[in-house]
């Protein structure tokens, strides 16, 4: 596992500019991407800007030697819907940990609607519609501005288990005279990072409603995602937060409100919060007094919200990832994969070089070093941890998806998020993936010819791409040199969903 | 009896020793000294070579004059057996989790790549492969009458002809032929007996095949988290490797036959344990300080309680004995067999000895023997289990008979040992082996055993210097392998070879 060289390109474009549509068809944005080659050892507020703005795309056609797992993701998450569709809303998973205790797996709606929303870009349309379908019911009966985590009612006797369910064996359940009951009280409430999964959802499915179908946004729920990102801390103590923060920068550039405060303090918190977590060690350890210290536990927790109230809850954006790819390599390295001091004074193990079957389902715990308070004996590895080391090595190092491919195993269970959300990272890693900045409204579209878009961008315009919109991948692309103050482009409507983005260089 | 065939009586050839995995080796002996506490003075030994590498998994076999392993590090290994020099070592392109086996002059490996090979076990080199989904395998292939039989990660379980390696049937869970169950990974090492295969899907299914064609003949619900126990070893001063063994079924030819599978519970183990603690006071009347050894009248109703609460709350079942004809309760109460070891994994199935109609296993009473520490250990124990035994007959108060019995002791208070001694605790994960005088118990925290002709425990080695991992612990859990006049231990720091006798 080597650094991948793409994680030191970036794009130090400015603003870019939005089409209008023609009649009877619906634009998008356009963008262009400017890639030069640049890096740095401090985050600068224009680094900060330029990781929140740039998003993950992924080209078309996919590559060939995804199909498999394409054809795995489709079956695992049709296995949901179909889990959903006989018997309704699908529960938190259950795991035992061993000594330690029990653990609720994806109990924060907005997990899973980020994760099956960002598998939509690779799964064919009949199942991106029942996805769709799925998540467009799932979010308005469970808000994820309100429920934190799926919860009942004070102490033991949880009816998180019960229900419809992930796991493939058999809960007991009350009123079995012997139930099981982890107590998920006080309940835990809603996270910041739960911004950023509302804004995936919503960009990836194109469910904007869902916050307000209005311009500029209004409603209770748009006043709850204003509190969501007050919650964050300034500076930022955690990698959720600063996923938090992208998330709720988009949603304001959704809207268009990137003239006003909220975006210029969103925007200063992303970078307080890069500033503050470029040393990972630091934020891995407050990770681990936050939560596992005294416990006789053992995970890795440095993109964990929750991991106490026997709730379990954990983001990785890919954002952070490049954030740390680019900023924290070595660090994260050091402490993740290998180090070449372990053992000295002072000096940590890795956590991969201490446990050679991290990525194992239902694999065994790591070893013990010197029983560190957090290396406890005595417990099964629950599914997050080797999920995290995964999405470091997804997101952070950028490996390709013939190396993530062998990290990936086996479902944990139906509708196991953390291993849709691997399978969703290996077969992006196949497709070419461009970091490129969405910056509405920028250019105008019209119609032209019968079966033509006419694409007119301001701007020394250097990339344009056509999007699907349904899947958010490229469908085409081109270069354009020595492009004037204003370009214009003609191509055919590939299809109805299709949209434009472009980006001028500053 | 249902042995592989093609290898010599004293090798070892596969995990746990044959295709039914009874892990019990009547052809050899092994010294067991006398009862010792924390020493490494009582058992076999002395060690007569080892050979150093971190990364090995599941547990060694011997076969044409060779231990072999396979290792995460994507190679297989053969050391001659005698000397421990390494003769070769093959890459197979990808990590081997569990053991492999040596049959008819071929090792055969089933990788987490997804590919089966078979190599020759002169010099390593191919002899075949074939490839299956990138899911992999975890469990180890078990050989029986030329055909491999193997479960994978996708849920597919195949019959290969160890000759060619073609695929001569797959049968897969929750497939076509197995509607109204869910596609899971299978974890669980195969057990082969009288023209029958059994294993247990994560889909919390047990599964007897027809080893011909691999046409279902029974499912079986069972419950349980998992099939998978992973093998729990460390080391708090060196990168330490780390093995993943997956549980197996064990079939035994006992009372009509009976196969028998152990599962990981679903509860929360330190409820389970206060629980069962609790439950077991209350049931007795008494206590580990109290009353550690028991009468056999005492034991009566210690057992008939367990049998009819795991009857009464069949969740808590984590032990099961099916007929092996029709995946039915071999009997009419569940076996009064509690969950054990502390550290949440699966015990491990029974050791049989069916030539001599004997099994053991590990197991909670408070009677146990030990020991001196609190809430995990207190009641784990070793103990003879009889397989002609119906529980139902608890159901008669006056019966007289036992569903197992603990080891007598010769000479008490010695039986009453102290947290430094072989965990017959069973607290660790043990791994259980026998041969024909005495049963080997190998855990991360130490090795030992218990004399079969004399009852004592004995010691080989301790890792761990006290409680608090003031010392290395590196202990072995794939459990030992007997061969040919040696005593063959995988832990995390290699292989070590010891003679059985001196």
């Amino acid at each position: 596992m080597r650094r991948n060289p793409k994680r030191n390109l970036q794009d130090g474009c400015g603003s870019g500019i939005l089409a209008r549509a023609a009649a009877g068809w619906k634009p998008g944005p356009l963008f262009m991407l400017l890639v030069l080659a640049a890096t740095s050892s401090a985050v600068t507020p224009d680094d900060a800007q330029r990781i929140a703005r740039e998003r993950l795309w992924h080209r078309q056609p996919l590559h060939p030697a995804s199909l498999d797992l394409r054809e795995e993701l489709d079956v695992e998450i049709n296995r949901l819907l179909d889990r959903y569709d006989a018997n309704g809303r699908l529960q938190p998973s259950y795991f035992s940990i061993g000594i330690t205790g029990s653990w609720i797996l994806h109990g924060y709606p907005g997990e899973q609607a980020y994760i099956l929303a960002d598998a939509l870009a690779f799964l064919p349309s009949n199942t991106q519609a029942r996805v769709k379908a799925y998540l467009y019911d799932e979010l308005r009966a469970r808000d994820p501005t309100t429920i934190g985590f799926e919860h009942c009612d004070w102490g033991w006797g949880a009816c998180e288990l019960t229900g419809n369910r992930r796991e493939y064996f058999t809960i007991p359940t009350s009123p079995n005279p012997d139930p099981i009951a982890p107590n998920l009280w006080p309940a835990p409430t809603v996270q910041p990072e739960g911004l950023y999964m509302i804004w995936r959802y919503c960009d990836r499915s194109g469910d904007w409603a869902f916050i307000s179908d209005h311009a500029p946004p209004v409603g209770e729920r748009w006043n709850r995602i204003h509190a969501m990102f007050h919650a964050i801390p300034d500076p930022p103590t955690r990698y959720g937060h600063l996923a938090a923060a992208i998330g709720y920068a988009r949603i304001l550039e959704h809207y268009g409100l990137t003239n006003g405060p909220p975006y210029s303090t969103a925007l200063d918190r992303i970078h307080a919060g890069m500033v503050a977590g470029t040393d990972f060690s630091v934020w891995v350890d407050d990770s681990y007094e936050t939560f596992l210290f005294g416990t006789h536990d053992w995970a890795w927790t440095p993109f964990h919200y929750l991991r106490n109230q026997n709730a379990v809850g954990a983001m990785l954006a890919p954002e952070v990832g490049r954030f740390l790819g680019e900023f924290a390599y070595s660090n994260v390295y050091r402490r993740t994969t290998f180090n070449p001091r372990e053992g000295e004074p002072g000096e940590d193990y890795a956590v991969e070089s201490i446990w050679n079957g991290w990525y194992l389902t239902r694999g065994p715990y790591a070893p013990l070093i010197a029983w560190m308070g957090y290396y406890g004996e005595n417990h099964m590895v629950t599914p997050d941890t080797p999920w995290a080391l995964f999405m470091t090595r997804a997101w952070v190092y950028g490996e390709s998806g013939d190396e993530l491919r062998r990290w990936l195993d086996v479902p944990y269970s139906i509708g196991d998020l953390f291993h849709l959300q691997r399978l969703t990272a290996t077969i992006g890693a196949y497709s070419d993936p461009v970091w490129s900045a969405v910056q509405p409204p920028a250019l105008r579209a019209e119609d032209g010819e019968a079966g033509l878009i006419r694409i007119i961008a301001s701007g020394a315009v250097h990339g344009l791409y056509a999007i699907d919109q349904s899947t958010n991948l490229i469908m085409w692309q081109s270069v354009i040199t020595n492009a004037g103050p204003e370009v214009i482009v003609t191509h055919p409507l590939d299809g109805p969903g299709m949209f434009f983005r472009a980006r001028a260089a500053p | 009896m249902v042995f592989a065939a093609g290898f010599a009586c004293g090798d070892w050839p596969q995990l746990q020793f044959d295709g039914a995995n009874r892990g019990f080796s009547s052809g050899q002996r092994i010294r067991t000294g006398v009862h010792a506490d924390r020493t490494t003075s009582g058992g076999y030994g002395p060690e007569s070579w080892g050979w150093t590498n971190r990364w090995l998994a599941g547990q060694p076999v011997v076969g044409n004059g060779k231990v072999i392993v396979g290792s995460m590090t994507n190679r297989v290994f053969a050391l001659d057996e005698t000397s421990g020099v390494l003769v070769w070592s093959t890459d197979v392109g990808a990590p081997v989790l569990n053991s492999c086996a040596v049959v008819d002059g071929r090792v055969v490996v089933a990788t987490q790549g997804g590919t089966v090979w078979a190599l020759s076990a002169v010099d390593g080199e191919t002899i075949w492969s074939v490839s299956f989904s990138r899911h992999g395998f975890a469990a180890a292939p078990t050989v029986v009458g030329g055909r491999i039989f193997v479960g994978a990660k996708d849920g597919r379980f195949h019959g290969i002809d160890l000759e060619t390696g073609s695929v001569v049937w797959s049968f897969e869970v929750g497939g076509s032929e197995d509607m109204g169950a869910d596609r899971a990974a299978i974890l669980c090492t195969a057990a082969v007996m009288d023209g029958r295969v059994f294993f247990g899907a994560e889909n919390m299914h047990a599964y007897g095949l027809d080893t011909e064609t691999g046409a279902r003949i029974w499912r079986r619900g069972i419950t349980g988290q998992s099939f998978v126990f992973g093998d729990p070893v460390g080391s708090n001063d060196e990168r330490a490797g780390i093995t993943f063994a997956a549980g197996w079924a064990v079939a035994s030819e006992q009372h009509g036959g009976v196969v028998i599978f152990r599962t990981q519970p679903i509860y929360a183990p330190p409820w389970l344990l206060d629980s069962e603690e609790t439950f077991l006071e209350q049931a007795t009347g008494t206590n580990w300080m109290g009353n550690p050894l028991g009468t056999t009248n005492e034991w009566i109703v210690e057992q008939r309680a367990i049998s009819q609460r795991l009857a009464g709350n069949p969740s808590r079942r984590t032990l099961w004995a099916l007929e092996p004809a029709t995946g039915e309760d071999k009997y009419s109460l569940p076996l009064p067999v509690l969950w054990t070891s502390g550290s949440g994994h699966a015990g491990t199935p029974p050791v049989v000895d069916d030539e001599s109609g004997r099994a053991w296993v590990t197991l909670r009473t408070v009677y146990a023997r030990l020991d001196s520490g609190s809430i995990v250990r207190p009641y784990g124990d070793l103990v003879n289990l009889h397989l002609d035994f119906d529980p139902a007959i608890y159901t008669n108060p006056s019966a007289g008979r036992l569903g197992f019995e603990p080891f007598p002791c010769a000479a008490p208070p010695d039986c009453i040992a102290v947290y430094g001694d072989v965990h017959k605790v069973s607290d660790e994960g043990e791994v259980l082996t026998g041969c024909a005088n005495a049963l080997i118990s190998t855990t991360w925290v130490s090795d030992g055993g218990y004399d079969l002709e004399s009852g004592q425990t004995f010691n080989v080695r301790y890792y761990s210097s006290d409680d608090l991992g003031g010392a290395p612990l590196y202990g072995a859990a794939a459990g030992a392998v007997l061969a040919n006049g040696r005593v063959i231990l995988r832990d995390t720091t290699g292989i070590k070879s010891y003679a059985a006798e001196p």
